[in-house]
């Protein structure tokens, strides 16, 4: 693919458009930083994200503060058994237009530029799966008409990790349309003071507008353009090619590895995050940054591996420390100089 | 100015890729030359070791070393250089040494800017020491090794070796004294002969095994009794040539009639064996006749007697050179034997072959009792069993003592051969028990000690 050389100054603009939201959301989800990142590396990308930690650490403000930054219609879905895919998407309803009884779509709550996906997995089937067209695609067909979603539409899943009872695993290929998994962990002591003298009961922190949609589509057309060297693509295809059973000594516990879709995002995820750093272009570094978010959800283990007590994230980790990033090896005679013995 | 600066980068940055990339090719390279090249040295020193061990000229050596090195060198600049870095790599390990993240690659490919120098900026790969200096300083060592090893084959080869076992040597002077004297059939020499050297053809490594000792025991003890025999035969005549002339026409017809008989068949026996007296020898004394003595004077028997002593003592000298010592009362050994006591030999071997003795003993004088031995073993044969004759058996109870004879215990008296495996000198009782008692595996050592 061609690239597009970036302008230097579109490059500082955006840097700093970048920066104001991460303060922002700062203001909002204290000590989560990374996270914070992570979710705007994912908008950026255009890519959805899949939530998991436990209730009560921010899920929803993180949602509502999002759109109030960037400036997007949020909406939240609460996923329960009885939910039906029509209750997400929107029905045909049959009403009188012009003299006349025709059926007329009725958008659902699907129909925003943000929506919270809330316990995803308590949904049956049948309603993930009405997810599916709309993340893929950004549209919904209903009696045969095709229903545009907005522009830019994200989908930010949440998952209870500890009430697994009536719940729904999420199909691989459901899964596979997040672009991120990410896991929220609890704040510390130092965090929790902060909240405890910052917030209070029933009110809702004040978010400063900082994007409208058009500035967001045009960040995420910017991150397009950030270079990707083949160095770094021929890593990321090493990585993912990694995760296959026998491809790599830390696939042993893999059932079925990550797909193609999997390195595409995570190429689009390094652009992304090599724009939120101010640079023009992807390095190693953004694809270790990104690659345990991405690959988690789409390693299907073995079923003793559960017993030895590896997780996506495990394996994961273990590629990245397998697999190295430069591709050429160096001879047994070179070495790394030592740390300390020059610049 | 700025500008100038900022065109001074790129150079800055390819100069320190290039030589990044250099250090990582040479690398590669001398790791590849190192596989091979330690193969080349070791040969190198086994030839130099082999070359000072044979005094041939070491040149070549270092010659074909230093070729081998170059088309080694070549060789490993071909395999190893699909294992080179190029600049692009190289930039990129520099990226990421000095967290550029990726700056340096996307300015080689003309996307971003090159980053603003480093001056004090090293290269962040080095030679790894252990791993690089091994190979040269083996390779040093063992061709420093193979230049100052002391080597050198033994002065003048292996005596022990190349010597032949000492009984071949014996047997081949008693042949040669024999063959002097000409007192045994050329033929039968010539027999014995090609038996030794049969023996000495096998290769030298061999001469020492046990089959071969064993060989040259049994040619030896073979040649050595039939030396013996024919020592004895000859004696015998000669004693009873003495006899003859003594006795003279006191002898009745049948005792010369015994005499001849006596005679016959000690000439039949001298005829006999590995070592047959001389065709030539052989019918001078057939054509004696003492049953006509008569035809024959003294002096004729005299003569007769004298040459047999004579071819007695010249066997006795054969066998003293040949490492054959006398044994209590062979003749021929140098002891002069007194004029008189070869007739009272003679007669009294007369009598033993015609039944009668001499001496007048009880049970030797015709007579017969009981419980007397049948016949009288002669002391040379005490060993062998007697035939008993009791005549009154009647009064035998069980347990009775019916015979005595002397003997000797068969451990002591049992002919030990000493000479095969003698090296030097003659060894003592112990030598010839080691070596008929050594293993194969015990004979492999000896054989390679001595080597």
């Amino acid at each position: 693919m061609q690239e597009t050389k970036l302008n230097e100054a579109e490059l500082t603009a955006a840097g700093e458009k970048l920066q104001a939201i991460r303060k922002a959301l700062n203001e909002v989800l204290f000590g989560q930083e990374k996270l914070l990142d992570q979710v705007i590396v994912c908008l950026l990308a255009r890519g959805h994200l899949l939530l998991e930690g436990l209730p009560g650490l921010g899920k929803t403000e993180l949602v509502r503060a999002l759109g109030a930054v960037m400036g997007l219609e949020a909406k939240r879905i609460q996923f329960t058994p009885d939910l039906l895919p029509g209750d997400i998407t929107g029905n045909p309803m049959l009403q009188e237009v012009d003299g006349e009884r025709k059926f007329v779509f009725q958008p659902g709550p699907l129909f925003a530029n943000l929506v919270l996906a809330d316990e995803i997995n308590r949904a049956s089937p049948k309603t993930q799966s009405s997810l599916l067209e709309a993340m893929q695609e950004h549209r919904v067909t209903s009696m045969g008409v095709r229903h545009a979603l907005p522009e830019p539409f994200f989908v930010m899943a949440t998952q209870n990790p500890i009430e697994l009872e009536g719940t729904y695993p999420l199909p691989e290929a459901q899964l596979d349309r997040f672009l991120f998994k990410l896991n929220i962990q609890a704040n510390g002591p130092e965090v929790l003071q902060r909240i405890v003298q910052q917030r209070r009961l029933g009110e809702e922190a004040v978010v400063s507008n900082i994007l409208d949609k058009g500035a967001l589509l045009a960040l995420m057309d910017l991150t397009r353009k950030i270079y990707l060297p083949d160095l770094v693509a021929n890593y990321i295809a090493r990585l993912v090619h990694g995760t296959q059973p026998g491809a790599s000594k830390a696939a042993g516990f893999v059932k079925y590895g990550a797909s193609p879709r999997a390195a595409i995002g995570m190429a689009s995820a390094c652009r992304a995050r090599a724009l939120l750093e101010g640079r023009a272009n992807a390095s190693y570094e953004d694809v270790r940054e990104i690659a345990v978010p991405v690959l988690q959800h789409r390693l299907v283990l073995e079923y003793h591996a559960r017993l030895e007590g590896m997780t996506g994230i495990k394996v994961a980790e273990e590629l990245l420390a397998e697999i190295s990033a430069h591709h050429d090896q160096l001879p047994p005679v070179v070495t790394d100089r030592k740390v300390g013995a020059g610049q | 100015m700025t500008q100038a600066l900022d065109q001074s980068y790129p150079a800055f940055w390819e100069g320190k890729a290039l030589s990044l990339q250099r250090l990582v090719n040479a690398g590669w390279w001398w790791t590849h030359f190192t596989r091979g090249f330690t193969a080349g040295a070791v040969l190198a020193a086994c030839g130099l070791v082999g070359a000072r061990l044979y005094d041939v000229e070491t040149r070549w050596i270092w010659g074909a070393l230093g070729l081998w090195a170059l088309a080694w060198g070549g060789w490993s600049f071909r395999s190893a250089r699909g294992k080179f870095i190029d600049l692009r790599a190289a930039f990129s390990r520099l990226d990421v040494a000095k967290g550029l993240n990726h700056a340096l690659v996307s300015a080689m490919d003309g996307v971003g800017p090159w980053p603003r120098p480093q001056r004090t900026l090293r290269n962040p790969l080095q030679w790894n020491l252990q791993p690089a200096l091994i190979p040269p300083l083996l390779w040093a060592f063992l061709l420093a090794t193979a230049i100052w090893i002391p080597v050198g084959r033994p002065a003048g080869g292996d005596p022990i070796a190349r010597q032949e076992p000492a009984a071949w040597s014996e047997i081949s002077t008693f042949l040669e004294e024999l063959k002097q004297e000409d007192l045994v059939e050329e033929e039968a020499l010539k027999s014995l002969e090609e038996q030794l050297a049969a023996l000495r053809e096998k290769p030298e490594e061999s001469w020492y095994r046990q089959g071969s000792l064993e060989t040259t025991d049994q040619l030896r003890a073979e040649v050595e009794r039939e030396a013996r025999k024919m020592l004895r035969n000859l004696q015998q005549t000669a004693a009873l040539m003495e006899a003859a002339r003594v006795a003279g026409d006191a002898m009745s017809p049948d005792i010369r009639d015994h005499m001849q008989e006596a005679l016959r068949e000690m000439l039949d026996e001298l005829g006999q064996g590995t070592l047959p007296l001389s065709e030539e020898m052989l019918a001078q004394l057939r054509q004696i006749d003492l049953s006509q003595l008569d035809q024959l004077s003294p002096e004729d028997l005299k003569q007769i007697e004298e040459t047999l002593s004579g071819q007695c003592d010249a066997l006795g000298q054969c066998m003293l050179a040949g490492g054959m010592p006398g044994e209590e009362g062979d003749p021929g050994f140098g002891e002069g034997e007194e004029g008189g006591e070869g007739a009272e030999d003679g007669i009294a071997l007369l009598m033993a072959m015609m039944g009668e003795s001499p001496s007048g003993r009880p049970g030797e004088d015709g007579g017969s009792a009981p419980m007397r031995l049948g016949e009288t073993a002669p002391d040379a044969e005490a060993r062998n069993p007697f035939a008993l004759s009791n005549e009154d058996l009647s009064r035998t109870a069980t347990g009775d003592l019916l015979a005595l004879a002397e003997g000797e215990h068969d451990d002591e008296a049992t002919e030990i051969s000493r000479t095969g495996g003698r090296i030097a000198a003659p060894g003592g009782e112990g030598e010839a028990v080691w070596r008929e008692n050594v293993l194969p595996a015990e004979a492999r050592i000896l054989q390679q000690y001595f080597q």
